[in-house]
């Protein structure tokens, strides 16, 4: 720590004697840094306030693009000292700015919220894409018909069936789940809770009887037990003859008994 | 080499000192024929000295097969001194030091080519076995779930069957009816060439091609085995094919490395390539080095060494090359083995933690003695009722069969249901599950073992349910012990990896509830330890086992729990059986020395150990005699002496020692038609006309003499060797011991206090005498030998 705060204080001396005046940081990029504070802290409570039941990605976009935003303006703009961000950045060993921005910008790309919206030219909008109003349209169907029919199962799995593998299909056509979850965690989310919702209620269906499965098995085990019990009775077993190996010994009293 | 007799003529009686040598010497005979009693069947009734002698003599004497302590006659000795005779020297002379740096050149050469073709064959192997898994596993994930729906789940069950049997069927016709030598894992045969021991067939070409392909089959037919244990095999096999520069099977030869075509050169390209093997199985260049060195080589100097380094360095390197390449990734070097354990992160232990992996591994050691005896006992039943090919073939589809049954009704009566995209899942199937879910134990059946292992080793705690990892252990390790020793070419190291990373990580669970906050507690390092500790306490390797495992997880600092675990998986396996490729060594009949000499039995001489009536040649001999002797003997090593002064027939008179020569030269001698009498048409002799033949000489009914020839003479002292490694009648047995185990020997004439030869001593003849050990006891027994194992 101390270390640390002499190796601050020693740069600063260094700057201090190259600049021409002894500002070191100009009114304009503190008020960046400023904003750039107060959007991360929105951004921060917005997670959370939103991370049970996940709809994470929806409800913060729009302070997720504020913090992008003011971090490009932090690291673009300039005052006569040089860029914004070289006063915060790489100047001590806590790096306060850049930990907080990487937290912000890895949480929300962990969750792949970015899938959920439409980007043009690789920023980040605050318009659903495609897959995801199309999305949304499903699940809306299903979770109608599941509430309007909450209250008798049959008629439930029955009449909303179709609604559901509609959406079911939907959702793996574009989760792409052989690889990767390729989907953004607020639908991942929602699908999770209505498919649990539905399985718990309509999975029954899947539980047959399997008599031809077990018989069979049976039958393939009753096969092995009697090969081994056949090849042992019906086999002769072999019985190697030992090599008589000829020794000093046995050629003297060989020799001796003749 | 003070082992040398120095030719000293001594005429003092030594008729008396040979019969001192026979009072000694029926205690032993006697003790060695109530050691072996229980595997006789013929009772010797009158346990007196002459009369056991004499049943010895008359009686036939016969065991039941699959015994542990009989010796094979079949397997030879592979023979790794020089034979200095006139045309070695004369071919020195000619070729100079020119010929020495090119000879160096070439033999880098080959060791990179080693390496680079074992992991050609390797990624060949392993992208094979990686796209039909996908192809079948994909294919049944979806049949499952779409029958399961409809209530039958017999359609899959029988596509799976299917889908089993057919490889199966395929690689265990290959290896029962083509190349039966191709079977199992092939580190015991390896271990028995890299001892000296010259296993017929084992680094043929066919032998290369059989283990491949079989390989693929089985593990694409679902077995219970891993394509590590053959990768070793494919590298020794590798190594001693392009070492020779020729194919007796394509009956070409390019002429090219005919100074490498010796048992000596060989065993070292052998040991390269079993090294590489390694390296290439699992990305450890450092334990492939000590497993050559473990296992075999009983050479071992540093040009040697350095020259096996970089035959495995190759060899993983060009693996990773084509592997990263393969997988799209060029140049990213991702892929250093085809078994990659993958990097754990937090790895620390702490010192209270090391008794608990001595626990471990002592476990381990319980298990793997257990696995060891029951498959001991299969492969006895194997030995004595399967030996058909036919129903060889028939066993392995059977256990096919009865994996994919094994596994369907585990996936079928344990519902263990996982919530789908918290881990990379190849084919999650959903079976009796909710919709988003997967069943646990179906994506484990439905991949290939090593990404089971891998699933167990990182997955994050509370991932498995502990009732399905139970019955996976249980399932998993009588399949395994079921499987190994099939007539199919797998190995044992994933399938024994997976059973202990299982039931490591259940005892994990079980630590966990007893000391539920301690956070060292992580499910994978228990994984890794028990899987160690399974191993280690089926093949009882160490050092190189230690070194693999820990370059397979990339973690170095995690070396002594590693060897806390081995060595008590060890030493709790060896109180109770022995490793599991020696107890398969001991099945075949190998004669396999081991690194030391049987303790206490330094009073054990010469002249109890040596065949006795010895076949001898004349310095200058008849060919007609030659072909006898060499059709009515099986012996490969004959002294040639001076004739005999006197010939009297109450006195047996020995002739004495001016030479060894081997039955091979032999007949390539008469096959070339050296005779004296023929002189004129000799063309140009030099060491090459034995090194054409090598390995496989023609045996001497192939040989074409008129009897016109078999009047001729032949002059064997140019190509006997005339200065063998001699013992005195007197020498102990571990004084011979030692020089068979550090020098290869194949054959050892013993000689009295003249230099007359006596006796001869070969392999079988030390093998014989084998060390015992079990529950704490020690001893050593001598084996019978047969010619019928």
């Amino acid at each position: 720590m101390h270390y640390s705060l002499l190796l601050l204080i020693m740069l600063n001396a260094i700057r201090r004697s190259s600049q021409t005046d002894g500002n070191n940081t100009s009114v304009n990029c503190t008020e960046y840094k400023n904003n750039f504070a107060a959007y991360i802290s929105n951004f921060t409570e917005c997670a959370i306030v939103h991370a049970r039941p996940i709809t994470f990605c929806e409800s913060c976009v729009d302070k997720y693009i504020n913090v992008l935003q003011s971090y490009h303006n932090l690291s673009t703009f300039s005052d006569e000292a040089g860029i914004c961000i070289n006063d915060y950045i790489n100047l001590d060993r806590l790096q306060i700015i850049d930990t907080l921005y990487h937290n912000s910008f890895d949480l929300w790309n962990r969750a792949k919220c970015y899938e959920c919206f439409v980007m043009i030219n690789d920023t980040i909008t605050n318009m659903p894409s495609e897959e995801t109003t199309k999305f949304n349209i499903l699940l809306n169907d299903t979770s109608n018909c599941m509430q309007a029919t909450y209250q008798d199962e049959n008629i439930m799995c029955f009449t909303c069936m179709d609604v559901y593998l509609a959406l079911n299909e939907y959702y793996i056509s574009i989760s792409n789940i052989n690889e990767k979850i390729g989907m953004c965690m607020d639908i991942v989310d929602l699908m999770n809770n209505t498919r649990s919702q539905w399985s718990r209620r309509c999975c029954e269906y899947r539980k047959r009887k399997e008599y031809v499965f077990l018989i069979s098995t049976g039958f393939a085990t009753f096969l092995t037990l009697l090969f081994y019990i056949l090849a042992k009775f019906c086999t002769d077993m072999r019985t190697p003859e030992i090599f008589q190996q000829s020794r000093f010994a046995e050629s003297l009293n060989q020799n001796n008994a003749t | 080499m003070d082992d040398i007799q120095v030719l000293v003529p001594n005429d003092d009686n030594d008729a008396d000192d040979e019969d001192e040598e026979t009072t000694s010497n029926p205690d032993f005979i006697n003790t060695a024929l109530i050691q072996g009693n229980e595997e006789i069947i013929t009772e010797v009734e009158n346990p007196s000295l002459l009369s056991s002698l004499r049943s010895r003599l008359n009686k036939k004497l016969t065991v039941n097969a699959g015994s542990l302590n009989v010796l094979s006659t079949k397997y030879e000795s592979l023979d790794y001194d020089t034979c200095e005779n006139y045309l070695l020297l004369d071919e020195e002379r000619k070729k100079g030091y020119k010929f020495i740096v090119r000879k160096i050149t070439a033999k880098w050469t080959i060791f990179l080519f080693i390496g680079m073709i074992t992991a050609l064959i390797a990624c060949l192997i392993d992208i094979s076995i990686d796209t039909l898994c996908q192809l079948k596993y994909g294919f049944l994930s979806d049949y499952v779930d779409n029958y399961v729906i409809r209530g039958q789940l017999y359609v899959p069950y029988l596509y799976w069957i299917g889908f089993n049997i057919i490889p199966v069927f395929i690689g265990s016709v290959l290896v029962a009816y083509w190349e039966p030598v191709a079977a199992g894992s092939g580190i015991p045969q390896v271990k028995c060439y890299l001892n000296g021991v010259k296993i017929p067939r084992v680094v043929r070409i066919k032998t290369l091609i059989a283990k491949a392909v079989g390989v693929v089959c089985s593990v694409v037919g679902g077995l219970a085995g891993g394509k590590e244990g053959p990768m070793i095999h494919v590298g020794a096999a590798v190594a001693a094919g392009i070492s020779q520069g020729k194919s007796t099977t394509f009956k070409s030869d390019l002429h090219i490395f005919r100074y490498f075509r010796e048992d000596q050169e060989k065993r070292d390209f052998v040991s390269g390539g079993a090294a590489a093997g390694v390296s290439a199985a699992f990305g450890a260049p450092v334990g492939g080095v000590l497993f050559s060195l473990e296992e075999g080589a009983s050479f071992w100097n540093q040009s040697l060494t350095w020259r096996i380094f970089f035959a495995s360095v190759v060899s993983t390197f060009t693996l990773n090359f084509v592997l990263s390449m393969y997988y799209g990734e060029f140049g990213n070097l991702l892929f250093p083995g085809l078994f990659n354990l993958g990097h754990f992160e937090e790895f620390s232990y702490s010192l209270y933690e090391l008794p608990v992996f001595a626990l471990f591994g002592a476990f381990g050691g319980l298990l793997g003695a257990l696995w060891n005896s029951i498959n001991y006992k299969l492969a006895v039943f194997r030995i004595r009722y399967l030996q058909k090919p036919w129903l060889k073939v028939m066993e392995a589809c059977l256990v096919a069969t009865m994996t994919a049954t094994a596994g369907f009704l585990m996936i079928y009566l344990l519902n263990d249901c996982k919530p789908l995209g918290q881990d990379p899942t190849k084919f999650p199937t959903q079976v009796y599950c909710g919709d988003g879910q997967y069943n646990v134990l179906a994506s484990i059946w439905f991949q290939t073992p090593e990404a089971s292992v891998r699933s167990l080793f990182h997955d994050p705690p509370n991932t498995h349910n502990v009732a399905s990892l139970f019955y996976f252990v249980i399932v998993y390790f009588f399949l395994s012990c079921w499987t190994f020793g099939l007539s199919t070419s797998n190995g044992l190291f994933i399938p024994s990896l997976l059973t202990g990373a299982a039931w490591g990580r259940l005892l994990s669970v079980g630590l966990f509830y007893i000391y539920p906050n301690k956070a060292l507690i992580h499910p994978g390092k228990y994984a890794l330890i028990g899987a160690a500790a399974q191993l280690g306490g089926l093949v009882r390797m160490t050092i190189s086992l230690t070194v693999i495992i820990m370059e397979t997880t990339d973690n170095i600092s995690f070396g002594l729990p590693l060897i806390v675990t081995l060595m008590a998986a060890k030493w709790t396996g060896d109180y109770f059986n022995d490793g599991i490729y020696d107890i398969h060594i001991q099945l075949s009949g190998v004669p396999f020395l081991s690194w030391d000499p049987p303790p206490l039995s330094h009073n054990i001489y010469a002249s109890e150990v040596m065949s006795h009536p010895i076949a001898s040649l004349k310095n200058v001999e008849n060919v007609g005699y030659i072909a006898q002797l060499l059709k009515d003997t099986s012996y490969n090593g004959f002294p040639v002496v001076d004739p005999p002064i006197l010939n009297n027939d109450e006195v047996t008179i020995y002739g004495k020692l001016r030479g060894l020569i081997l039955r091979s030269q032999l007949i390539v001698l008469l096959q070339n038609k050296i005779f004296n009498e023929t002189s004129d048409s000799w063309s140009n002799i030099n060491a090459n006309i034995f090194r054409d033949e090598y390995p496989r000489y023609p045996t001497v009914d192939k040989l074409d003499l008129s009897e016109m020839e078999k009047t001729y003479s032949v002059d064997l002292r140019p190509y006997m060797n005339p200065s063998p490694y001699t013992v005195l009648h007197s020498a102990s047995l571990p004084r011979m011991f030692r020089l068979f185990r550090a020098l290869g020997l194949r054959h050892l004439p013993i000689v009295n206090d003249r230099n007359e030869v006596i006796g001869m001593v070969t392999r079988k003849d030390l093998a014989r005498y084998r060390v015992w050990r079990h529950r704490g006891q020690m001893g050593v027994e001598e084996l019978l030998v047969s010619k019928e194992i």
